[in-house]
Parts: C-alpha cells; structure tokens; sequence
C-alpha cells in the first residue's frame, strides 16, 4: 500500500513537472519543473529503503542523486544568470540554438 | 490503515496538489513557491520513515540552496506585478504569534536528547566514518561550480 502511494505520487509529480516543461515560456519556469521532476524522483527512491539488504546502497544512491541534480540545477542558474546578462531576457524563444557549433 | 501510510497518504495528496499548483499558476514566484512546498513534502517523506540523513541532505541542498535561489531568480523576473501589499507592520503579527506556537509546541513535545560529548577520540571517529565523505562531496561540488562560473565568466569576456 505504502509502495503503491509513494509509487503514484512520483509519477503524478513526474508528469506535471513534464506539463510544466512543455508549457513553459521562460527558463526559470524550466528550472522549476526540472526541480519538480527531481522531487518526483526523491519519492521514487524511498521504496529502496525498504529492503534491508540495500539500505546502505539505497542511501549512496541517494547521496549521489542529491549532489549531483544539486549541481545540474546551479549549472542550470548559473546559465540562466549568463542569459540574462547577455540577451536582458530570460523567455525561451531567445535561445535560437543548442549544442556548440 | 495506519497512522504511517495515511500520513503518506496526506503527504502524497498534497505533494501533487502543489505540484497542480505549481503547474496552473501564471507567476513565477508562486511557481517557485509550490514547488519548494512540493520538495518539503519529498522530504517529509523520508521523515515519516526515519530516514533523517537525506531529509536533511534534501531540505539543506534542495529547499534551502536550490530553492532559495530558484524563488530569488522567479522574484527578480517577474512578468506579472504583484497584486497584494505586505507593507506594514500588520502582517508581522500573525506571523510572530504562529512562530510563537510553533516553536512552544515543538519543545514542549519533541523529546530532545542533546548530549554534549567532550571526548574527542569518539569525536575524531564519528567525523572520520560519514562526515568525511559528506565534506568530500561539498568541497567538490564547490569547486566544480565554482570552475565552471569562472569559464563560463572568461568565455562571455572574450
């Protein structure tokens, strides 16, 4: 039962964050939905802990997961910051390409 | 039901509502705000099953880091002006009085064991097994960031 809810809640959350993706016009609201996706993945990771045998590996796992969506995400305000410092605008529409050419 | 699963049950159900909320509102910094609200609950979550360690590491790094800066960037770029005032000292009542209860409740019922230690060998081997690792974790999550603002300062100089 308790599986079952935590289960259904991350994938709720999961698809909202997904919804708040699509529908987002600026990045900071990206950055919200991406941190939404990462709370959707904090209730996925509590069912590990459940099992004896991996609790040791379910808290490494955790650890790990924790610092390193930390350190995407100030990645990600750290680029939000830049973007905002050159194009005075943080809407989507002004990011016309991706990747390094 | 216990009273385990129906407070996941509660924490579940509100979790999703502030992600809705999240999601429907136009601002950004209520977006922001649900959004720390719905990863406060993830680390109610954990709370609910004893697993302090990663409550704290989620709150700390999460809410308090990541989410405090994420409400600051959506306060700063803001399409929409805000509607209510909370200038004035009016609004600080409330918020004093509530504080008041809050804390009153939790020293009354919380039952802390706060042990002052001075022996430093126990010390040195508590530090030694986790907080080692922890501090490892910080300091290269520092730098790493700290690295990356500096190319990325250098590159928008040339």
């Amino acid at each position: 039962m308790m599986v079952a809810i935590l289960v259904v809640t991350s994938i709720v959350i999961l698809v909202i964050g997904y919804l708040i993706a699509i529908s987002s016009r600026d990045v900071i609201r990206l950055l919200i939905s991406l941190e939404i996706m990462f709370a959707s993945l904090f209730f996925a990771l509590i069912p590990l802990f459940s099992i004896e045998n991996l609790t040791t590996i379910a808290f490494g796992i955790a650890v790990i997961a924790i610092f390193t969506s930390g350190c995407e995400l100030m990645a990600l305000i750290s680029s939000i910051i830049l973007l905002d410092r050159k194009t005075k605008t943080t809407a989507t529409d002004s990011i016309k390409v991706g990747g390094v050419k | 039901m216990d009273v385990t699963t129906l407070s996941l049950l509660m924490i579940g159900i509100i979790a999703m509502l502030s992600a809705c909320g999240s999601l429907i509102t136009r601002d950004n910094l209520y977006s922001a705000l649900y959004m720390s609200i719905t990863l406060i609950l993830a680390a109610a979550a954990y709370a609910v099953f004893g697993i302090s360690p990663v409550l704290i590491l989620i709150v700390l790094i999460f809410v308090g880091a990541i989410g405090a800066v994420t409400v600051v960037l959506a306060s700063t770029h803001r399409y929409i002006t805000p509607e209510i005032s909370v200038a004035g000292p009016v609004w600080g009542i409330p918020a004093i009085v509530t504080m008041f209860i809050i804390g009153f409740v939790i020293f009354i019922r919380v039952p802390y064991d706060i042990r002052i230690s001075y022996d430093w060998t126990a010390i040195l081997d508590s530090f030694a097994s986790e907080y080692v690792i922890l501090t490892t974790f910080v300091v290269t999550l520092i730098v790493i960031m700290v690295m990356a603002l500096v190319k990325f300062v250098r590159r928008e100089g040339v």
